[in-house]
């Protein structure tokens, strides 16, 4: 499979040395020419708006954006943002970084300058309630009339504790103002009372094009002294969009009868918000994906202390019954944080994940394509390979609380942060640089091309493209001898063809007036037979009456 | 025009540029316009770590119209970023004929002026101010007020630990005690790396304030922003902003 890799910080910002950590990634289906990309990266000259990473090349090329609103001292807390299906609409979730509020950001134009206009906002309680980890996912029903653009924005409300799993959604989000579509108020999915007091951050949904959608979240039922989590790993299911009065209850749990299958129940993750491996928190890691090509297929990989020990290991299971059931784990990845999964059109699943190796010396990141479901564990590609040392952190998340993956037709697209030396022996399958460096002395430099600059954390794209397999050509007959084409005679000279004369409208056909009724006809009296006539007698001609003598005057 | 005071302040890219050709771009994705300009920086007065390395560069300016900039003509131009690429493109907010140094004492009043707003703000917000040594600080264990109190897990969480201060000087508001206790968020998260980590012997001047630097309550007087510890060093400009 042709893998390509590009670090993503532009030519223009060749001396910046930020961690440009918690990356995720918006391909637009409509055109994957156009692409965006997200992080933990300030504005570089500062100001009130946060910069996207933005290509128009399917991702050869990037330049920084400045157009997401709420920067402070630093540009943006949690971000993701994803495009509509066919609509070229992005749209973002984010938490703000001047007042911690979640917001909700569409725009149509990803290359403006104009900033992203807020759909919804929602401000944390006065005791410290915070929304977290607003997870966007979005499409356009191109089934459904108007085609409109439907989004989903897992996130933990703790506003709704104990049950903070949420999602704001909208049904029409494209083109209507704030907020269009979506409410205050959203939708909370989880179905029991949390006995941890609330769920994990971690709220992520997932769409099929019928109008399936399903979300994975951690319904925590113990958070310990010893700050070890004791959680299920519930799945939910929408059929229909997500609307209707009782959404995301078409699955139900065998156990406890309550919305949302437990996939698994009391693991133990440990909550360590510290530098607990290779310098990176963990705590809450979950990924799922549907396939599209069956919306009854679903994958899920989460991360926590199998038998509640050491090594922090990453789970992947699949259930083929829409959630009702699921397998065991298909692959476990010890020391790995951040699983990202996707399915393409050909029902191939991409596994994405960061692991820590090399006894805790090196952050390697890997991606796992499986053409049969993870019936056989797939050989992993390794995209980096880079000290877990070095850089030292700046803050939490060192490399992200998650990365991304996701495919349109049968290409994965990705993104992931990492140490950036420039050294080809850390990225085993080739690496584009924009910005300057030099290979061969492994020294990142300045925008002069010769001042060093220190190394630091940078987002990287990818794309795995699957090779289409191609039938074994069969043994081909020798051609025979063709005998000698006869010359064609040329083409005569065809009149035009005469424009007809648009049919002008008819008038419509009046209505008819229903015939009434016509009255049965009398019967007629037959008629009484004439007497015959009498011949006439002809009559005697009469004599000339003679003149009379004129009368005498007396 | 604004004044180099207010450009100062809005500008996050301050320099001084010699125009070498207009109607002209450096990147490829930011299409040349009569409003744009190649110039090459001959001095940077403010900037950012990332656009530090910029003495010497071509950049494009994206000017304001009227055009009035001649080739070859040298001006101080205020500005903040706009397009990051393969080139760098930055917006004027506004511009002053001539060389740097011709205006050092202004631009260097400006922006010393422009650093001290902030830090007015947060004196004029913080209910206490106080000069002292701080003591070694332990984790902040808040009270349960009642048994519906749940804690608030998240990775956003501050991680309240306190401190107490051995005051030597009360600079704002009144308090008769010799010492206070000052919280601080211990958190290493993305919204709380660059609020102050207090450590045993820390010595200067505490901001307190009875809300985060999200405009939220806490259990206690806490410094959270990063102004609300200065070191002994800015005695001065701490009374003289405080006057």
């Amino acid at each position: 499979m042709p893998i390509t890799v590009v670090n993503m910080i532009p030519k223009a910002l060749s001396g910046e040395t930020n961690q440009d950590s918690e990356p995720n990634l918006a391909v637009n289906p409509n055109n994957t020419m156009q692409i965006v990309g997200t992080a933990f990266t300030p504005s570089p000259s500062g100001g009130t708006l946060a910069p996207i990473y933005v290509s128009s090349d399917g991702g050869q090329t990037w330049a920084l954006n400045a157009i997401v609103p709420g920067a402070s001292s630093f540009p943006t807390f949690d971000i993701t943002m994803k495009f509509g299906g066919t609509s070229n609409v992005l749209y973002g979730g984010i938490i703000r970084a001047d007042n911690t509020n979640l917001a909700i950001l569409r725009t149509s134009n990803y290359l403006s300058p104009t900033p992203m206009t807020v759909l919804l906002t929602r401000a944390p309680s006065s005791s410290g309630a915070i929304d977290d980890q607003p997870w966007v996912q979005a499409t356009t029903a191109t089934a459904v009339a108007g085609t409109p653009d439907r989004v989903y924005v897992g996130s933990n409300d703790q506003l709704t504790s104990p049950k903070s799993a949420h999602i704001d959604q909208s049904l029409s989000a494209a083109t209507a103002a704030a907020p269009a579509g979506f409410t205050a108020a959203g939708v909370t999915i989880a179905s029991r009372s949390a006995a941890g007091g609330q769920d994990g951050p971690s709220v992520r949904p997932t769409i099929h094009s019928s109008g399936r959608i399903y979300a994975a979240y951690f319904n925590w039922t113990n958070f310990s002294s010893a700050s070890i989590v004791t959680t299920d790993v519930v799945v939910c299911r929408d059929d229909n969009w997500g609307s209707g009065g009782s959404p995301y209850a078409a699955l139900v749990d065998a156990g406890d009868h309550l919305a949302g299958v437990r996939v698994a129940t009391g693991v133990k993750i440990p909550w360590e918000n510290n530098h607990f491996l290779g310098q990176e928190r963990v705590g809450s890691h979950l990924s799922i994906a549907v396939d599209p090509t069956n919306s009854s297929i679903v994958y899920l990989a989460w991360a926590d202390f199998p038998a509640g020990a050491a090594p922090y290991t990453i789970h992947l299971r699949k259930s083929t019954d829409a959630g009702v059931t699921w397998s065991a784990d298909l692959r476990a990845i010890a020391n790995g944080i951040s699983p990202a999964l996707a399915v393409n059109s050909k029902g191939h699943v991409g596994f994405l994940y960061q692991t820590l190796t090399t006894s805790g010396t090196r952050w390697e990141t890997h991606i796992e394509v499986s053409t049969n479901g993870f019936a056989s564990a797939p050989t992993p590609s390794v995209l980096a390979n880079v000290p877990s040392n070095a850089p030292v952190s700046t803050f939490l998340p060192y490399l992200g609380d998650y990365i991304y993956l996701m495919a349109v037709g049968t290409t994965f697209f990705g993104i992931f942060s990492a140490n950036n030396t420039p050294d080809n022996a850390n990225f085993p399958n080739g690496v584009k640089y924009q910005r300057n460096a030099n290979f061969a002395t492994h020294q990142l430099l300045n925008v002069d091309n010769t001042t060093p600059v220190p190394i630091s954390i940078d987002p990287f794209f990818f794309t795995v493209t699957e090779l289409i397999a191609i039938e074994p050509i069969h043994f081909i007959e020798p051609i025979k001898v063709v005998q000698p084409i006869h010359v064609i005679e040329p083409i005569k000279a065809v009149q035009p063809i005469h424009v007809v004369e648009p049919i002008k409208a008819v008038e419509p056909i009046k209505t008819i007036a229903p015939i009434k009724p016509i009255a049965p006809i009398k019967t007629i009296a037959p008629i009484k037979p004439i007497a015959p006539i009498r011949p006439i007698i002809p009559v005697d001609p009469v004599d000339p009456i003679e003149p009379i003598d004129p009368v005498k005057p007396k | 025009m604004a004044s180099v005071h207010d450009l100062t302040h809005q500008s996050g890219f301050i320099f001084e540029a010699q125009v070498e050709q207009l109607g002209a771009s450096t990147a490829s994705g930011y299409s040349a316009s009569a409003e744009t300009a190649i110039v090459r920086v001959t001095r940077i007065v403010k900037t950012t770590p990332s656009l530090s390395g910029y003495g010497g560069q071509r950049i494009t300016v994206h000017l304001q119209t009227p055009v009035s900039l001649k080739v070859g003509q040298q001006a101080v131009f205020f500005t903040h970023g706009i397009h990051y690429g393969d080139g760098l493109v930055v917006s004027e907010l506004g511009n002053v004929a001539g060389a740097a140094s011709a205006m050092d004492s202004e631009l260097s009043s400006a922006a010393q002026a422009s650093d001290d707003t902030d830090l007015t703000q947060r004196l004029a917000q913080a209910e206490l101010v106080v000069s002292g040594v701080a003591s070694a600080p332990q984790r902040h264990t808040a009270p349960q007020t009642s048994a519906a109190t749940v804690r608030r897990i998240s990775e956003h969480d501050p991680d309240w630990w306190s401190s107490t201060i051995t005051i030597e000087t009360v600079e704002k508001g009144a308090h008769s005690a010799k010492t206070t206790d000052v919280l601080f968020a211990n958190s290493m998260d993305i919204a709380w790396f660059r609020s102050p980590k207090v450590k045993a012997g820390d010595r200067g001047f505490w901001l307190l304030h009875n809300s985060d630097l999200y405009g939220k309550p806490v259990p206690a007087r806490a410094a959270t922003h990063p102004l609300d510890f200065r070191p002994m060093g800015e005695a001065s400009r701490v009374r003289n902003l405080l006057k």
